[in-house]
């Protein structure tokens, strides 16, 4: 496909999300942001899951981290959430550096490890600490406008996407990407080339933290209520899932997943909460026999 | 209060080494962390309380029941999910961490929220040292873990099919040049883990509430464990185990309850910050 | 002073020395060949170097530098560049991208940027121009080779170190990577450390030879006088 072509599709789809709030009800708004959220979160960690090959399981934690880090500042220090919410992105930033120079020297075992304790020891720690989280009760924490709006916040996330696939469209076709290729294709023989292969990953890990905290922070005002709820391994369970069928190492892949499993969701929940099941059996199925997800189906791959 | 939390400690710390076992095995062996290996710790004691409760079975053959079923189950899980991705190791964590999560729906849905507890061995309880009193099901336990701890030693330590397992985990090509079908190998190695985690699932069913999600704190703690006693080290599963059960538990009698789970956790980033191979473990992985 | 220079090399696996106090130099300029039969320690000792691995004792300097303990991709930057004995091409990337990975982190970012006609000129010299677009694993074993090297030669390396580049090639394939290995010394100025079993070639092309048997350095000479000599022939004969 020429980049003609594929500019005009982008616009296309563009214009598409751009008109959409104008014909729909606060319910469809609803998922919509729902599905913008995750479809930040997919995409990020995509970065490092199929792009340098690093299955980190702190994801939906560093979402956590960016959301309470923004909704304490606000709630006890008084912050604008705006502030809030990009400090909340630097908290977030820094503790994938912190933790990527921590393990990824050392493989992707220890990283999947390091990440799982690290989401594991966050979870403890804000559901105990209730003076200052409110633990399992939540912290309500105000919004980002004065007169709460769907439609605000459908194109603040749609923004926020837009950001977020900007930036990982540069990272993929730079030189950067270049080299993430290189290593997922053959580690050894990038590092004997001159690939400092620590160093591209721990890179792409704080980016895929960051953003993950940008989403986490947005989300949380967006819901006005924060919960021990959004840095749990279901929540990372959900964008793992989402982005092994929409297509792990592809570009456009865990978009589509976000996507087509939330609305998914809100079909399945007619008949009561199963919709966990039913994605982990079509993940379960398309990582075994379609790694390349619904996206490599399009295009003809296995 | 101290001399009941060590014996707590040692009661779980005996249960998380056998956990921790059936993990260094499929880890030594396959390079492969299986993330369901929790699920597969509570099933058995979903099984066992089947067979006990549902079916009216003694409880002796309703846990060696539930223990091979469980193995079965990691021949099948071993055969058509994980032996596809050999080599690639991300995909087999991915796999892995999704069955995790389909089955513990799927025992929601099948077996309900409400803890099930298969009938206890042995009723009453023992005055222990003259300091305290404590349940004789969970010495029992404890009798019991020690045993099976002791007899996988003693099958990698003096049975042929032993020294194979050991061979292989420390170099697999070697093994597969000197005529060891790894395929076979990987099967069986991979449904042992699964038995051994079974194994301490129907040990600790009777004390612990079986419900669906309760197999995850075992796991995770089984693979901190792993990472504390070094990878490919059994008896760095044993010593590991040990000081997890007492770390947590001592750190649950006096420090906090609610943060009795963090323990395990900080111990892992001591560990990889400090030493990562662990207290026995290799040097270079 | 020798361009690179490794002193009293011992590597140990578990209950192994796979080298035993080697010591080597090379001269710029030079072809050195590194022969002895199997299990001598010859892929251990480049992987030394390479950085794959530390030693477990002994110093390796280039250009009086110490550089034992650098990881496989600060050696590279410095300008020693290996191939594999079993090649590693990137298979999901064409032949261009290939080298484009070597060129762009070993060059400075304005040079970076004109990867494409370095690359192109590279490609020319190991005469893999048409293959340029190709995926890397759709190649023949003679192309792969040829871009094993290729990528090598991208790195704008000093130093090339060659792992047995000539296993699996007929008779006229040898003599087209005799041509160009021996182009590289002549018009390119390299120094070449190089792996081999195939005797005729390195006794055609090498300076010097380093025999190595079972860890140790057994001797070292000129081809002509390595191949005559006893221990040698025993060396090989016994495997």
């Amino acid at each position: 496909m020429s980049n003609r072509n594929k500019s005009l599709i982008v616009l296309a789809i563009a214009g598409v999300f751009g008109l959409l709030p104008l014909g729909l009800d606060d319910y469809r708004l609803h998922v919509l942001v729902i599905c913008l959220n995750y479809a930040i979160l997919a995409a990020s960690w995509n970065l490092v899951a199929g792009y340098t090959g690093q299955v980190s399981f702190a994801h939906a934690a560093f979402a956590g981290v960016g959301a309470y880090t923004s909704g304490m500042l606000a709630v006890h220090l008084g912050f604008n959430p705006w502030l809030g919410i990009v400090i909340g992105t630097a908290v977030a930033g820094l503790a994938g550096f912190l933790i990527g120079v921590l393990c990824l020297r050392m493989g992707g075992i220890y990283l999947s490890l390091t990440t799982l304790g690290f989401s594991q020891i966050l979870h403890i720690v804000i559901t105990n600490e209730y003076e200052i989280t409110r633990g399992t009760m939540g912290l309500q924490v105000p919004a980002l406008m004065s007169v709460y709006s769907k439609t605000a916040y459908f194109y603040i996330m749609l923004a926020a996407l837009i950001v977020t696939l900007l930036i990982i469209h540069r990272i993929i076709y730079s030189n950067t990407g270049l080299n993430f290729r290189a290593v997922q294709n053959d580690e050894t023989a990038a590092a004997a080339l001159g690939v400092n292969v620590v160093r591209v990953r721990v890179m792409a890990f704080t980016v895929s933290s960051a953003l993950a905290g940008m989403a986490g922070g947005l989300f949380g005002h967006y819901l006005l209520l924060i919960t021990p709820q959004i840095p749990s391994l279901d929540q990372q369970f959900l964008v793992l899932a989402m982005t092994v069928i929409g297509g792990m190492g592809s570009f456009i892949g865990p978009v589509i997943g976000a996507f087509m499993l939330n609305i998914l969701a809100e079909y399945i929940r007619a008949y009561g909460e199963y919709h966990v099941l039913v994605f982990g059996l079509v993940a379960l199925l398309m990582a075994r026999f379609f790694p390349h997800g619904v996206v490599g189906l399009f295009k003809g791959k296995r | 209060m101290f001399p009941l939390a060590v014996t707590n400690g040692l009661v779980m710390g005996v249960i998380y080494a056998l956990a921790a076992l059936g993990v260094s095995l499929v880890v030594g062996i396959m390079r492969v962390i299986n993330f369901a290996h929790g699920e597969l710790f509570i099933l058995a004691g979903y099984f066992s309380y089947l067979f006990a409760i549902t079916l009216g079975w003694h409880f002796l053959p309703a846990m060696i029941m539930a223990v091979l079923l469980v193995f079965c189950l990691g021949l099948l899980i071993e055969s058509t999910l994980i032996r596809p991705t050999y080599g690639h190791e991300m995909y087999s964590l991915i796999l892995t961490f999704i069955l995790s999560i389909v089955l513990q729906n799927a025992y929601l849905l099948i077996f309900g929220p409400y803890p099930q507890k298969p009938p206890a061995w042995i009723s009453g309880s023992t005055h222990v040292l003259g300091l305290f009193y404590y349940g004789n099901q969970r010495l029992a336990a404890l009798l019991a873990g020690t045993l099976i701890i002791a007899a996988v030693f003693s099958v990698l330590k003096f049975t042929w099919f032993g020294k194979i397992l050991r061979a292989a985990s420390q170099d697999r090509e070697m093994a597969q040049f000197n005529g060891v079908n790894t395929t076979r190998l990987n099967m069986l190695s991979f449904g042992l883990g699964c038995a051994l985690a079974g194994t301490a699932g129907v040990i600790l069913a009777p004390v612990f509430p079986v419900t669906p999600s309760a197999g995850v704190h075992v796991a995770l703690t089984a693979f901190v464990i792993v990472v504390l006693g070094g990878m490919g080290s059994m008896w760095g599963c044993v010593i590991g185990g040990l000081i997890l059960g007492l770390v947590e538990n001592l750190g649950a009698a006096f420090v906090s309850t609610g943060y009795k789970h963090i323990f395990g956790f900080m111990i892992l980033i001591l560990v990889l910050l400090i030493r990562p191979a662990g207290l026995f473990g290799r040097k270079e992985i | 002073m020798p361009l690179l220079e490794g002193r009293q090399l011992s590597k140990r696996f578990g209950g192994v020395w796979a080298l035993q106090q080697v010591d080597f130099f090379l001269e710029a300029g030079e072809i050195v060949g590194l022969i002895g039969p199997n299990g001598a320690g010859k892929t251990t000792l480049f992987n030394s170097v390479a950085g794959a691995f530390k030693p477990t004792t002994g110093r390796i300097f280039f250009r009086g530098v110490d550089i034992t303990a650098k990881t496989p991709y600060d050696i590279c930057r410095l300008g020693i560049a290996r191939t594999f004995q079993i090649v590693r091409p990137f298979p999901e990337m064409t032949c261009q991208e290939n080298l484009q990975v070597a060129f762009v982190n070993n060059h400075h970012k304005a040079a970076g940027k004109d990867w494409a006609s370095s690359t192109h000129g590279i490609l020319e010299f190991v005469g893999l121009t048409d293959q340029m677009l190709t995926l890397a694993k759709n190649l023949t074993l003679m192309e792969k080779k040829k871009l094993e090297l290729a990528r090598a030669l991208a790195t704008n390396p000093t130093i090339l170190m060659l792992d047995e580049v000539l296993g699996g090639l007929n008779t006229q394939e040898i003599n087209q990577a005799l041509n160009l290995i021996k182009g590289l010394r002549d018009e390119k100025g390299l120094t070449i450390f190089w792996i081999e079993h195939v005797m005729g070639a390195i006794m055609q092309a090498a300076d010097r030879v380093i025999v190595l048997d079972q860890g140790t350095k057994l001797m070292e000479g000129q081809p002509g006088d390595v191949v005559i000599d006893q221990r040698v022939i025993k060396a090989y004969l016994g495997e």
